[in-house]
């Protein structure tokens, strides 16, 4: 090889190095410009759904099970049947009689950025509800304060609850809204009873309970409608 | 000696290409041996006999064990019976079923620790299942321990790695404890996978972001014409029409039924401009929007009257009391057709009879013009048009003088309104105007044509 083929395969050798070392650059680049959902959006408390027998409710119209998520400011609405519990957190729950529509705002004041004075209570945190229909039960922790209010600005505001530990139940219902109140008794399992309990889990078994829908306690037994 | 069946049953599992030959010397030297060193001796016969039995009676008793704590869980999952739960546990315990049925059956009892307890069961004795794994981890969650919890999803979506649920509970999980990035993560990859999730994951996006739109476009990371179509109605029905508009154009053809609900979304929220681009888009009618001034359309009804309509186009209602609204083509004022509207009796004044939305300015003075044609009209309260602003207090901006009573000739009515500082659109609306007394019938048939707006100066 002449000394002129060497230093032609030379700069194309430096040539090609320093082409794939900007591809790598460039490809590195184009890793880290990948979105940060963290950056998006601030720390804020983010409460979670409970409902009976995972069926779902109405979360801003949307249908929300068990598991799910809602921020401030949600509208929750349970249908027949189907009772809910909002859990607050540290700040308290909220449950829905079924047939109930709320809209839900919870604040804490930010922590302060040097500790507070001795003697000086800190701002507590906040649970509002307005009742639009139907029945629920706020129950605060210690540091919340709970206020349920009505369509029409009526206000039932629960007492500060810092002083005395976690605050009493606030029960409130709707004019015209049936008290739930269902109670079930177990029995022990007598020959009639396993008698029964053979013919009805046979009958449902083959579906013909099943047919008329009830809403049984079940878990969640058609795993996702996802395409898997 | 075996019998002549035992013999052929034994043959049938000699393999083929034996000889017959073979195969009945076979079958003679086994049952000839069995014969005379096993079963010779009634002792070790009856000993036999009760060895299957016992076998037998063993394997009944398990499978009846087995097939009525099935009833059991089926029963309980009806139900929500506990007692019978638990007695399907114990009839089966090494079915996970009957576990299962009764953590099914505790959910209904408070205590939560018992029903994680039957759950890790379950999953011990049937390790493979999500489903096991995603419902402990919501009871785990429930229970307040979201490490255990985390853990629980984990498991379920590493056996379930592309269905939907698992990734959504967990990315729920993860949003609840602050860890966004993973939540997101998540969460879009269980819109992607089932599109059910996408409404609540924008809706989860807004009310994170605190309403920003731009926010919300970047957390929903789904690319598809379902998500596009999802976002242009929740930006319509949210305040955000120009938001609406650019996911609308990046779904790329919709379907009717959403455009019309886009319609209405922006209309309810007060975006007329949008509406009416997006109804210009429905009706395949091009881009143009204000720039060629405020406009009636069709204001010489030629074209069919639509009783759905809900945009830019003549309303007219499907339901009119004592009222027949029709087009006529016997004399128009203009064109080849005009508006007929025949009274047969009681209808209700304040009722719309025909409307139509209009783009205007706002804090401009406009002048409207239209034929009306009278025959044998009979009333108290005579026909009318009305203009009102479409948004805010709805507040009436002008009106027509009452058209003529009795017949006329075809008559050219021209009426002045202005619109407020806040005013948007308009709508023209034909009614009649209130009798003194009730009740207050019409008769006759009222023609209109050759409808124009035109801006003051």
């Amino acid at each position: 090889m002449s000394i002129r083929q060497q230093k032609t395969m030379k700069a194309l050798a430096i040539f090609l190095a320093f082409a794939v070392a900007q591809i790598s650059i460039q490809l590195s680049f184009a890793g880290t410009a990948s979105p940060s959902y963290a950056m998006l959006v601030q720390q804020q408390l983010v409460v979670r759904v409970t409902t009976s027998g995972n069926r779902p409710i109405l979360v801003n119209g949307n249908s929300t099970a068990s598991g799910g998520s809602l921020a401030t400011g949600a509208t929750i609405e349970t249908p027949d049947g189907v009772s809910a519990t909002i859990d607050l957190g540290p700040l308290g729950t909220l449950d829905l009689a079924p047939n109930s529509k709320v809209v839900l705002e919870f604040e804490c004041p930010p922590p302060p950025p040097t500790p507070p004075a001795p003697g000086t209570e800190p701002e507590p945190c906040k649970v509002k509800v307005k009742v639009l229909a139907g029945c629920v039960v706020l129950k605060t922790k210690k540091g919340t304060q709970g206020q349920i209010d009505t369509e029409q600005q009526e206000k039932v505001r629960q007492d500060d609850s810092k002083k005395k530990g976690a605050g009493a139940p606030l029960n409130f219902c709707t004019p015209g809204a049936g008290a739930a109140a269902a109670a079930a008794t177990a029995a022990g399992l007598g020959i009639g009873t396993i008698i029964a309990v053979v013919i009805g889990g046979g009958l449902l078994a083959g579906g013909v309970l099943f047919a008329g829908g009830g809403g049984p306690p079940v878990f969640i037994t058609n795993p996702s409608p996802s395409t898997p | 000696m075996p019998s002549e069946r035992t013999r052929h049953a034994f043959s049938l599992l000699i393999p083929l290409g034996w000889s017959q030959t073979a195969l009945s010397s076979a079958a003679n030297n086994f049952f000839n041996t069995v014969n005379s060193k096993l079963l010779e001796h009634g002792a070790t016969r009856l000993l036999f006999l009760l060895v299957a039995i016992g076998l037998c009676a063993c394997v009944v008793t398990s499978t009846a064990r087995f097939g009525l704590a099935r009833i059991f869980v089926k029963y309980s999952l009806g139900t929500g019976n506990l007692t019978v739960a638990e007695q399907a546990t114990e009839m089966a315990p090494r079915d996970p079923e009957t576990h299962r049925a009764w953590a099914a059956a505790l959910t209904l009892s408070p205590n939560r620790a018992e029903l994680a307890r039957e759950l890790e069961q379950a999953i011990a004795l049937r390790p493979s299942d999500y489903t096991q794994w995603e419902e402990l981890g919501l009871v785990r969650d429930q229970m307040g321990d979201p490490a255990g919890a985390l853990t629980a999803f984990d498991e379920a979506v590493k056996r379930a790695p592309f269905y939907a649920l698992p990734r959504w509970q967990r990315g729920n999980l993860l949003l609840r404890i602050g860890q966004y990035d993973s939540a997101f993560t998540d969460l879009n990859q269980a819109a992607q996978s089932n599109p059910e999730f996408i409404p609540n994951l924008i809706d989860l996006a807004w009310s994170l972001s605190h309403s920003d739109p731009k926010v919300v476009q970047q957390l929903v990371q789904v690319n598809s014409k379902t998500t596009h179509t999802a976002m242009a109605k929740f930006f319509a029905s949210h305040g955000e029409p120009q938001e609406a508009i650019s996911q609308l154009r990046a779904a790329g053809s919709v379907d009717d039924e959403t455009l019309r609900q886009m319609i209405d979304n922006l209309l309810g929220k007060g975006s007329f401009s949008e509406a009416y681009q997006v109804w210009r888009t429905a009706k395949g009618l091009g881009n143009a929007g204000l720039q060629s001034g405020p406009q009636i359309l069709d204001g010489g009804f030629e074209a069919a009257l639509n009783f759905d309509e809900g945009g830019f186009s003549w309303r007219v209602p499907s339901r009119l009391q004592a009222t027949t609204v029709s087009l006529d083509s016997s004399q128009p004022h203009t064109g080849s057709k005009s508006l007929r509207i025949e009274f047969v009796g009681g209808s209700y004044p304040g009722a719309a009879l025909l409307s139509q939305l209009i783009l205007v300015e706002p804090g401009r003075h406009y002048k409207i013009n239209f034929a009306s044609r009278s025959q044998d009209i009979v009333t108290g309260g005579l026909p009318i048009l009305i203009v009102t602003d479409a948004s805010g207090d709805h507040r009436t901006l002008g009106q027509s003088p009452l058209l003529s009573k009795g017949t006329t000739n075809w008559n050219v009515v021209s009426f002045d309104f202005a619109s407020q500082p806040t005013t948007k659109a308009v709508v023209l609306t034909i009614q009649r105007q209130g009798c003194s007394t009730a009740p207050c019938p019409i008769f006759g048939v009222l023609s209109l044509d050759s409808f124009s707006i035109e801006q003051l100066k």
